[in-house]
C-alpha cells in the first residue's frame, strides 16, 4: 500500500504539466549548448587555418622581401656574408650607352660595385634583363682576373660546365622566382676592392599608340654623401669605405642615349629623369639624350619615350649595320596614324572553334563569350561561317555566308548550343576551313581570316603545321589561346605560318576587351600583300626574315631583317592598302651605322631553321646550320648556352697568396643564361574544403532555426501570468 | 515558417557537402581506374619489348575509361612519404580532377626539356608540403624506364602575375600545386613549385 501509493505519486508527478516543462526547458538548454559548442568547434575549425595560412604568407613574403630587397628592377651584386646571410649591394657608378636604330636598342652598361667589407667574398651578379633582351656580351673584371660571357656550343660549354661543377651548386631556399633575371656568380672578390662588370645586350622598344618606349632597368644607389631619405643598405656601406668611395664619387651615373628612330618624331621625354636632347641631323629623326645633370639613378628605372609625327601614309625606315663582309639591314614598317576608317577590307571570316572535353568549364563559357563578342563586330560587308569540332565537325552553313541579321542570328544560337565534350580532332576542321567555298556575293578580293578558338591541347603539332605551310598562302591565321595552359607554342607557330597573330587570354574578365582588340585589329590591316623587290643584278644572295611577310596593321609596326652580300641601297616595297595599291621606294643610306641588326636577322634565322625542321628537314644539317649562325652571330639558340669562363689577364709574379688565388680561379665559374620557357600555371585547387564547410554550416543553422521555432511556439503556448 | 526555412537550409546543406565530397570521392575513386591501365600498359609495354627486342617502340596509351580525354604517361614515386601517383597527359582542369597531369608541352619524358607536373593541393598533390629539400623522387614513364629526382629547389610563385619561367635545356622534373595549403579557397594567386634535377 505504501509502495503502490509512493508508486502512484511519483508517476502522477513525472507525467505532471510541471515536469513536463521543467524536463523540457533543460532538454532546450542542453540542446542550446550543444549547438553553441559545435558551432564554436566549427569556427575554430574555419578560422584557425586560415589565420595559420595568413600568418605562414606574412612571414614568408617577409623573408623573401629581406633576400632580394625589393630593388630587383637594377643591376646588383649580393654578397656572401656570414653576418646577414645576403647583403645586397648596388653599383656605386653606372654607364649606360644606348643606340637606338628604329624600335631596336642595343645597350652597353658599365657598372662599378665595391666589396666594402675586411674579408674576400663571394658575389652573385644580377641583372634583370627586360623582355625579349638577348645578351650578347658579359665581362666582369675583378682583382686581376676577368671573367667573359661568350655563347659556345653546348657541348663544348657543357664540358667546361662539368669542369666547374666541382664547386658543388647549392640548394636555394624558399624564395620568389622572376623571370628573365640574368644572374652570373663572381667568386674571391677580395676585400675593399672594385667589380667592374659591363653587359652588352639587344632589347626591343615597346610601340603603343603611336609612341615609343625605351625602359632600361638601371637603378643605382645614391651617392655616399647624398641626403637620400631612404639610405639603401649598400649606402649604409659605402659609407664604411670611405677611401674607395671618394676615389669614385667624381664619376657619376651617365646615360647616353644615341636615338635614330627612322622617321620623324616629336616629343622626346622621360618620366624618371631629366635628359637633355640635341638634335643630330636635320629631318628630325636623330638626337642624343643625355642626362640634364649630376644626379643619380637611385632606386628607379629609366624609362624614354617619344613619339611618331602623325602621317597618313605608311612609312618605311631602314638601318643597316656591316659585319665580317655582310651587310644587314633593317627595315621598319610604320603603319599609318589614321583613325579606323570607313574603308575596310572586305573579309571571309571562319571561326573555328574547339568543343572538346578539354575545354570543359571555364574554357568553354570564354570561348564562348569570345565568339558571342566577334560575331556582334563583323560588318555587312563580310562573310562568315563558323566551325565547331570536338572528334567530329559542326558546321554552322556549308560555306561562308554574309553577315546578315538574319545569319547572325542564326550563328549566336549555333554557339548558345555549343557543348565541351569529347576528343580533339584539329586537323578536319582546319583543312575545311583552308578550302571552303565562299558565299557568291562576296568579292573576289577579300581576305580568308581564319580565327581559331582553342586550347590547343593536340599531340599532332606537327601534322597540322605541314598542312599550314603545305597550303595555299591565302589566308590568315588568328589564333586565340584560352583556359589556364593553352598550347602557346603550337599556337604561336600556327599563327605565324598563317601569316597572322596569337592572343592568348588567361583571364574571363579580359575576353571581351582581348577579342574586341583582335577583331578591331584584324578589321583593318594597313597594308596587306606587302612584297618586297631588290635590285637582282646587285644582290643575288639576299636573305629576307621573315619569310612570310605578314600584313601590317594599324598600330603595330613590322620589322624585317635583311642580308645581303653587297650594301643595299634601294628597296621597292609594294602592296595593297584598302582603296589603291601602295608603293614605296626606300632609299638606304649606310651612313647612320646601327648595332645589333645581325643579331636581330641571326634570331629570326634562327627561328625559321628550326621551323623548317617541321617540315621534314635533315635535323643533323639544321643543327650545324644553327650553330654556325648562332656562333657567328652571338646569339643563343637550342643548340648552343650562354657561358662565362674566368680568364686570368697577367698572371702576376710571385706571392703565395696569388698561387693560392690562382688555384681557387681554376674553379672557373660560369653562368648560363637560358632561354626561358614559360608555363601558364593550371589552377591546382579543387576548393572542395570551402564548399564542404558552406555546406556543414548551413546544416548547422537548421537546427538553431528550429530551435527559435520552438521557443516561439512557446511562448505562444504559455498562459499569460 | 521557420520550420520550413530550416529544412530547406538543412536540405541545401546536405546537396552542398554531398557534392563537396563528390570531388574529393572522384578523385578517389579514378585514382583506382588509372592505375589498373598504367599496370595494364607497363606489362603491355614488357610483352612488347620481350617481343621485339627493341627499346624504341612506341609506348601505350590506355585511357582509363572508354570516354576519358586523356591517359596516364608516368608514374612519380615518392619513398621516403611512401606515396605514389600516376600522371596523366594534359594539365586542363578535367584532367587534373582525377589526378595529377604533365601540362603541355611539357609533357615529353626522355628529352632535354623539363617535365612539369600539376596536382591539385587538397586532392592529389597534398603530400607535397611534406617534400623537402634533397628528397628523391622516381618518374617512371610510359616506356618503362625509371630515372631519378633530386629536389633541388622549392619556389612560392605568383600565378597571377606571370606565367612560370622554366630553363629550357635542363631535364628538370617540375611539380606545381597551389599554396597555401591550408588555404580553403579554390581560387589561389600563389603555386608552389618544386624543381627536382636529375640524378
Amino acid at each position: 500500500m505504501f509502495n503502490s501509493n509512493k508508486k502512484l505519486i511519483l508517476i502522477d508527478y513525472q507525467n505532471s504539466y510541471f515536469y513536463q516543462q521543467k524536463r523540457k526547458k533543460l532538454r532546450r538548454k542542453y540542446y542550446k549548448i550543444m549547438i553553441i559548442i559545435v558551432f564554436l568547434a566549427l569556427l575554430s575549425a574555419v578560422i584557425v587555418p586560415l589565420a595559420q595560412a595568413n600568418t605562414d604568407n606574412t612571414e614568408r613574403h617577409s623573408q623573401i622581401n629581406s633576400t632580394t630587397n625589393g630593388l630587383i628592377h637594377g643591376p646588383q651584386l649580393i654578397f656572401d656574408h656570414p653576418d646577414s646571410s645576403q647583403r645586397v649591394a648596388l653599383p656605386v657608378d653606372l654607364n649606360a650607352q644606348v643606340k637606338v636604330s628604329g624600335l631596336v636598342a642595343y645597350v652597353n652598361v658599365t657598372q662599378v660595385f665595391i666589396n666594402p667589407y675586411n674579408m674576400t667574398l663571394e658575389g652573385k651578379y644580377q641583372f634583370p634583363l627586360p623582355e625579349n633582351a638577348a645578351i650578347k656580351h658579359l665581362k666582369v673584371n675583378v682583382a686581376g682576373t676577368e671573367i667573359i660571357g661568350e655563347i659556345m656550343e653546348k657541348k663544348a660549354a657543357k664540358a667546361r660546365y662539368k669542369k666547374a661543377k666541382t664547386q658543388g651548386k647549392k640548394a636555394s631556399l624558399v624564395q620568389q622566382q622572376r623571370p628573365n633575371l640574368f644572374t652570373n656568380n663572381i667568386a674571391n672578390i677580395p676585400a675593399q676592392s672594385r667589380v667592374v662588370v659591363t653587359l652588352q645586350f639587344i632589347m626591343p622598344v615597346t610601340f603603343d599608340k603611336n609612341q615609343a618606349t625605351l625602359k632600361l632597368p638601371l637603378a643605382m644607389t645614391a651617392r655616399y654623401h647624398s641626403d637620400n631619405a631612404q639610405p639603401s643598405p649598400a649606402e649604409e656601406d659605402s659609407a664604411i669605405i670611405v677611401p674607395i668611395a671618394n676615389a669614385l664619387a667624381k664619376s657619376q651615373a651617365s646615360i647616353n642615349i644615341e636615338l635614330n628612330a627612322g622617321v620623324e618624331i616629336t616629343n622626346i621625354d622621360s618620366n624618371s629623369h631629366q635628359i637633355k636632347v640635341q638634335q643630330l641631323n636635320h629631318d628630325k629623326s636623330s638626337y642624343l639624350i643625355t642626362l640634364a645633370h649630376e644626379q643619380t639613378l637611385a632606386n628607379s628605372d629609366f624609362t624614354l619615350s617619344w613619339q611618331l609625327q602623325a602621317n597618313e601614309k605608311p612609312q618605311v625606315s631602314s638601318f643597316t649595320e656591316k659585319v665580317a663582309d655582310e651587310y644587314f639591314t633593317l627595315l621598319t614598317f610604320f603603319p599609318p596614324q589614321v583613325e579606323a576608317t570607313t574603308n575596310t577590307f572586305a573579309r571571309d571570316i571562319i571561326f573555328i572553334i574547339d568543343t572538346s572535353g578539354s575545354m570543359q568549364g571555364n574554357s568553354m563559357t570564354q570561348a564562348k563569350a569570345s565568339l558571342q563578342q566577334a560575331i556582334s563586330q563583323l560588318g555587312k560587308n563580310d562573310s562568315f561561317n563558323i566551325i565547331a569540332f570536338d572528334n567530329s565537325v559542326d558546321l554552322l552553313f556549308p560555306m561562308t555566308n554574309m553577315a546578315s541579321d538574319y545569319n547572325i542570328g542564326q550563328a549566336q544560337q549555333f554557339i548558345k548550343n555549343l557543348n565541351a565534350d569529347g576528343g580533339t580532332e584539329m586537323y578536319r576542321p582546319l583543312s575545311q576551313a583552308l578550302v571552303m567555298a565562299r558565299a557568291a556575293q562576296q568579292t573576289q578580293q577579300a581576305i580568308r581570316q581564319v580565327v581559331f578558338i582553342t586550347d590547343g591541347a593536340v599531340s599532332n603539332e606537327f601534322e597540322l603545321m605541314q598542312l599550314l605551310s603545305g597550303a595555299q598562302q591565302k589566308f590568315r591565321l588568328f589564333t586565340v589561346g584560352i583556359g589556364a595552359a593553352p598550347n602557346g607554342y603550337f599556337m604561336k607557330k600556327a599563327a605565324q605560318f598563317g601569316r597572322g597573330s596569337y592572343v592568348f587570354i588567361q583571364n574571363s574578365a579580359d575576353v571581351q576587351r582581348q577579342m574586341s582588340a583582335l577583331m578591331a585589329k584584324i578589321n583593318h590591316p594597313a597594308i596587306s600583300n606587302i612584297e618586297l623587290i631588290f635590285d637582282s643584278q646587285v644582290h643575288q644572295e639576299v636573305e629576307v626574315y621573315p619569310k612570310r611577310i605578314a600584313d601590317l596593321y594599324l598600330g603595330e609596326p613590322m620589322q624585317i631583317a635583311v642580308k645581303s652580300k653587297l650594301p643595299i641601297t634601294s628597296v621597292q616595297v609594294m602592296g595593297n592598302t584598302t582603296t589603291e595599291p601602295w608603293y614605296q621606294q626606300v632609299i638606304i643610306d649606310d651612313s647612320s651605322s646601327a648595332h645589333g641588326i645581325s643579331t636581330l636577322w641571326a634570331r629570326r634565322k634562327i627561328a625559321d631553321l628550326l621551323d623548317t625542321l617541321v617540315t621534314g628537314a635533315d635535323k643533323q644539317q639544321v643543327k650545324a646550320q644553327v650553330i654556325s649562325t648562332s656562333l657567328a652571330h652571338q646569339t643563343l639558340s637550342p643548340y648552343t648556352s650562354f657561358i662565362a669562363v674566368e680568364k686570368k689577364i697577367v698572371p702576376l709574379p710571385l706571392m703565395a697568396k696569388n698561387s693560392l688565388l690562382s688555384a681557387k680561379s681554376k674553379l672557373t665559374n660560369l653562368a648560363k643564361a637560358h632561354e626561358n620557357l614559360m608555363v601558364a600555371m593550371p589552377k591546382t585547387a579543387l576548393g572542395w574544403h570551402q564548399q564542404l564547410l558552406i555546406g556543414l554550416l548551413l546544416i548547422m543553422l537548421a537546427p538553431i532555426l528550429l530551435c527559435f521555432a520552438a521557443r516561439r511556439k512557446s511562448y505562444a503556448l504559455k498562459p499569460k501570468s | 515558417m521557420l520550420r520550413l526555412i530550416a529544412i530547406v537550409l538543412m536540405l541545401v546543406g546536405i546537396i552542398v557537402c554531398a557534392q563537396a565530397s563528390w570531388l574529393p570521392a572522384k578523385a578517389w575513386l579514378s585514382q583506382h581506374l588509372i592505375n589498373a591501365s598504367w599496370q595494364q600498359a607497363m606489362k603491355g609495354q614488357q610483352l612488347k619489348q620481350a617481343k621485339q627486342q627493341s627499346k624504341s617502340s612506341k609506348p601505350i596509351a590506355i585511357k582509363p575509361w572508354p570516354w576519358a580525354d586523356t591517359f596516364p604517361i608516368a608514374a612519380l614515386d615518392f619513398q621516403r612519404l611512401d606515396k605514389n601517383i600516376v600522371v596523366l597527359n594534359g594539365g586542363d582542369p578535367t584532367t587534373l580532377a582525377f589526378s595529377a597531369g604533365a601540362v603541355v608541352p611539357f609533357n615529353q619524358t626522355d628529352t632535354n626539356s623539363p617535365f612539369v607536373v600539376a596536382g591539385h593541393r587538397d586532392s592529389h598533390f597534398a603530400f607535397l608540403q611534406d617534400i623537402i629539400l634533397k628528397d628523391v623522387i622516381s618518374l617512371t614513364n610510359a616506356h618503362g624506364r625509371t630515372q631519378l629526382y633530386q629536389v633541388e629547389r622549392i619556389d612560392i610563385v605568383d600565378a597571377s602575375a606571370a606565367q612560370l619561367a622554366l630553363p629550357a635545356d635542363e631535364a628538370n622534373l617540375v611539380l606545381i600545386t597551389c599554396y597555401p595549403f591550408e588555404g580553403i579557397s579554390d581560387n589561389e594567386d600563389e603555386r608552389y613549385v618544386i624543381t627536382a634535377t636529375p640524378l
